[in-house]
Order: structure tokens, then sequence, then C-alpha cells
């Protein structure tokens, strides 16, 4: 138990968290007068004049001298307009769709999985230690290997973000399976429940955070393991747009890639988030 | 007639963890709980009273010695009957479940266990909240109610399934003063109304004698029963009691008796609240 949440919190360290709230800093909470920066005006202003140091910050890399210049934000910017809108989506969707497939499957194996190792003892001496092997080996170091088995590069990238996404769903609904509080099942169990709905009724609900926890972890990894794919196969999809914007020189369409990139893990993890409330209505924390 | 009495006869409990080894939680302990009483058993922490409340609920295994329920033998020595609806349970930290509304926590019972369709029970539990003056809040979770609410909520969801006992597993010690002594007026008028037979588990002497016919008093572990009390206050009681000098009288000449047991069982809960 202790040991599969150590592998959690180690997981959970790695995950892409970008919908998080920025903090209120402890200033906001000792200092009774407001200062201009804490009103909603003034917040305003403070958050636009970070993008804007970001921009110039960039802009000032772009104008380091060297062999190859890094290309400025202005010169991406036309990069992305002068892409064609439609292959552009496509590439898009075909990784939306690759990280979404092995992201399923994912699911699919690794919460029952979870739950038979959670729940017994039995599945755990035989299962776990297995799963254990595999888990400290990174999912891109079976890129060789990944290439080597599937003859065609679509299973192997859908392949990889599955194996991405499985670790996560699996140590986390082990962790919520066997973290259930015994007093649910006792209670569950005095009011007459039979196996089935002890199941469905209290163990699957008790379990659900836990189990929404791994699939957020595990839709960033997987988009990490897609990217990482299609960069090595190139058989479209927006990783592979990007690594062939560096191979054919065309270099700010590189920054144009790395945003997609960005806007669609967001995305994701936006649907994992607005699911997880919908499904888990009673958490109001 | 529905409630029934509980037999508790010299029921031991050995069990073995890793770093003590073997274990005696219960020596011998015997308890003759009648029907329709509110029995209380006060000792100090660890002194094995969950695991009796455990056995006598079907939550753990007996060493030796019987349990009967009215006639029904429920624990012996290769006897084990599984929990279920004749012996409810309260539990210390609150066992609603916290992604069920309080109507679906309180229906839950009767539907399980096929007594009524789920039109019958939602009636009948909105009945019995209304009964208690708990209205108006069947369609919210537990999280977002009070302590004290979710604990009156939690009784009636045991008492809605007509148990023939109510096992209560200090149920009222996460709670403030203020909630604490609503809630146990709110059970006294249960108790009142419906003369269930309560078996109660406490640390708090105070609490064991505002509201038992009789209060066991147990030994640290491993755990027997010392001394049964008759507290022979009238009922119906209220909080107003606590302050008269029956009480009081009651109450200090208790803690004489009980001095040594007492004594163990405040330092028990200094540590615990030190804790």
């Amino acid at each position: 138990m202790a040991k599969s949440l150590k592998g959690v919190s180690a997981l959970s360290s790695l995950a892409p968290d970008i919908a998080r709230e920025p903090p209120r800093g402890l200033e906001g909470k000792l200092r009774r007068s407001v200062r201009w920066w804490n009103t909603p005006a003034g917040s305003v202003v403070l958050q636009v004049s970070s993008l804007v140091i970001f921009l110039v910050i960039w802009e000032l890399f772009g104008r380091l001298p060297r062999a190859i210049p890094i290309p400025t934000p202005d010169q991406s910017l036309q990069a992305g307009l002068s892409l064609s809108p439609l292959g552009f989506l496509h590439d898009c969707l075909l990784s939306f769709y690759r990280v979404g497939l092995g992201f399923l499957i994912g699911a699919i194996i690794g919460i029952p999985l979870g739950v038979v190792i959670g729940y017994s003892p039995l599945a755990r001496g035989l299962l776990f230690p297995a799963v254990e092997v595999l888990r400290p080996v990174p999912p891109i170091a079976w890129i060789p290997l990944a290439l080597l088995f599937f003859p065609n590069i679509e299973g192997m990238i859908v392949f990889l973000t599955f194996y991405g996404a499985f670790f996560p769903i699996v140590y986390n609904t082990i962790a919520g399976m066997s973290g259930i509080p015994e007093m649910y099942i006792h209670a569950a169990r005095s009011l007459g429940s039979g196996s089935w709905t002890l199941f469905w009724r209290i163990m699957v609900p008790a379990m659900l955070p836990s189990i929404f926890t791994g699939l957020h972890i595990a839709i960033g990894i997987a988009w990490l393991m897609v990217v990482a794919g299609e960069m090595v196969a190139v058989t479209g999809g927006i990783g592979a747009l990007t690594w062939q914007a560096y191979q054919t020189t065309h270099y700010p369409l590189i920054f144009v890639g790395m945003a997609a990139i960005g806007v669609l893990g967001y995305v994701s993890s936006q649907i994992i988030r607005a699911l997880a409330r919908f499904v888990i209505r009673w958490d109001i924390s | 007639m529905n409630s029934l009495g509980v037999t508790i006869r010299h029921v031991t409990k050995k069990y073995v963890t890793r770093r003590d080894g073997e274990v005696l939680a219960l020596n011998d302990c015997s308890i003759g709980i009648h029907p329709e009483e509110f029995f209380v058993l006060v000792g100090p922490s660890g002194c094995g009273k969950t695991t009796l409340l455990n056995i006598v609920a079907g939550f753990d295994t007996l060493t030796s010695g019987d349990v009967s329920l009215g006639n029904m033998l429920i624990a012996a020595q290769g006897v084990i009957s599984d929990p279920g609806p004749d012996r409810m349970v309260v539990f210390q930290h609150g066992g609603l479940f916290p992604w069920m509304t309080v109507l679906e926590n309180v229906c839950y019972g009767p539907i399980v266990q096929k007594q009524m369709t789920r039109a019958e029970a939602c009636n009948h539990a909105r009945s019995m909240l209304a009964g208690v003056g708990l209205q108006g809040i069947e369609e919210r979770y537990p999280g977002e109610m009070s302590s004290g609410m979710r604990r009156r909520v939690e009784i009636i969801r045991a008492l809605i399934g007509r148990p023939k006992v109510l096992l209560m597993d200090e149920p009222f010690r996460a709670l403030d003063a203020l909630n604490k002594s609503v809630v146990q007026e709110f059970l006294l008028r249960l108790f009142d109304t419906h003369l269930n037979t309560i078996f109660f588990i406490t640390h708090d002497l105070r609490e064991a004698l505002f509201l038992g016919d009789r209060v066991g008093v147990m030994t640290t572990r491993p755990g027997r029963v010392k001394t049964i009390i008759d507290v022979g206050l009238p009922r119906p009681r209220s909080t107003r009691m606590l302050d008269s000098r029956d009480f009081l009288r009651l109450k200090a000449q208790v803690t004489e008796e009980v001095h040594e047991e007492a004594l163990e069982a405040f330092a028990a809960g200094e540590r615990e609240a030190a804790r």
C-alpha cells in the first residue's frame, strides 16, 4: 500500500499540471491593505505584462547572433498563418486520435487490473511484481522495441501512448481500491448489500477520485509519448510536423508545433477534469 | 416487539500482531443486555470495547465464548454470522457514504435488502427524516452538512431497517461540545419513542451516565467488564439534567467506584488528545 502510494506520488510529480489556478501567495493573506496589483484591473495589467515580458525575452533570444537564429515570435506567427489550415487540423486530430486510443486502451486494461490487484492479495502477489519490474523503465525507452515489434507505425505509436497511460492508471486504481476505508464496507454489509451492490454502489464510487487522479496524470504522459513516437516515425501528427519543421529547416514552424502540442495537451486535461467533475458530483472540495 | 437482547458470554479475543506478537484484547467478557435497554460500555481507549462491538456486529471473530441475539447464536468458535440489518452500526468516524445524498443513504438499506421498492423506500425515508426535524436536506451530500447533522442522518439510516439492536461505536467522539449535546438529546428522544435495544460504546463516563440505563465499566487491556452500574435516572432525560444534583452525585459516586479505571481512561484520553 505504502509502496504503491509512493509510486503514485513519484508519477504525479512528472505530470504537467497546467490547469491549476495560480497560488494567491502568502502576502495576500498577511496584509490587510489592498495594493493596486490586488485589484481585478491591476491583476489583468500584471498578467498582460507577464506575457509581454515573455515575448520580449523570446524576441531577444531570436536576435542573439548565431549561425541559425532562433525564430522570433513574429516569424512564428507568420509561419502558422502560412500553413494550410486543413493539413494542420488533420495533424492535430491525428495526434489527438492516437492519444485518445492509447489512453482508452490503457484505461480499459488498467482500471480492471488495478481493481483486481487492489482487491485480492492473490492477484497482487501474482500480477504486481510483473508490473513493478516494468515500471522503472521510462516509456520512451520502449521506442526501439516497439519499432521492431509493430509492423505498422500506427500500432507502434498507439502502443507507446497506451504504455505511457497504463502505469499511472493501474497504480492509482490500486491505491483507490486498497485505500477504501473498511468502515464503508462494514456499513454496506450491515445494511444488507450483496456483492454486486457492494462493488458497484460502494467500491466503485469510493475509488473514483483516485481513478480520475490516475487518468489525469495518464493523459499528460500519453501526450508525451505521442510526440516522442511521432518524432521518431514521422508519419503525420503534430509531433511529426514539429520534427519535420526542423529537418526541412522551416524553423519558425517548430514553435507552431510546440504551441499546438501545448494547447492540445491542455484541452485533453480539461476534458478529463470536466468528466471528473461530472462523475464525482459529491466531492465539493 | 422488535427489539432483542444481546447476551455476551465469556468472550475472549486473541489476535497476533507483527509488533507485539499475541495480544489478548478481551479476556472472559460477559454482558447481558436486555431487550429495549440502553446499555453503555465505558472504558479507556484501547481496552477492546470496539473489538467487542465488532464481534457482535459480525465484523470480527472471537477466540472463545459466544454471543447471542435473542435466542439466536450469532458468534461462537466456528460460528460466524455475516453482518446484517438486524445489528446496525453507527460508526465512530461517520459511516454515511459521501457519494450518496442523504436520501440515497437512508434508502439504501431497504432497497438493497429488497424490503421496499425504490419509491416506497424514498417515501418512508422522507417521512422518517421529517419526523425528526431533518426535512429539507434530502438532496444534500454528507460533505455539505455539519458533522452533527451527519450523525443524526446516520442514526436514522441505521434505524430505518428496524434493527433488533443498534450498535454505536463512540459515535459522538469527534463532535464539538455543542453538537454533541444536540445529537445526544436527539438520540435520547429517538430512544424514548422507538425503544430500540442500544449497545453504545464511549470512553466518556459523563456521556455514559447521561444516556444509559445501565453502564458497564471495562478494564484496560485485556478488557473485561469490571462493574455494572444501574443508572436509575428518570426518562425522558435532557441536558439540563447534567447539572442536577442527582446526576452529579451519581457521577461522583461512580467515579469513586471506578477510580482506577477512570483515571486510566482519563490518562488515555489525554494521550489521545495530545497526539
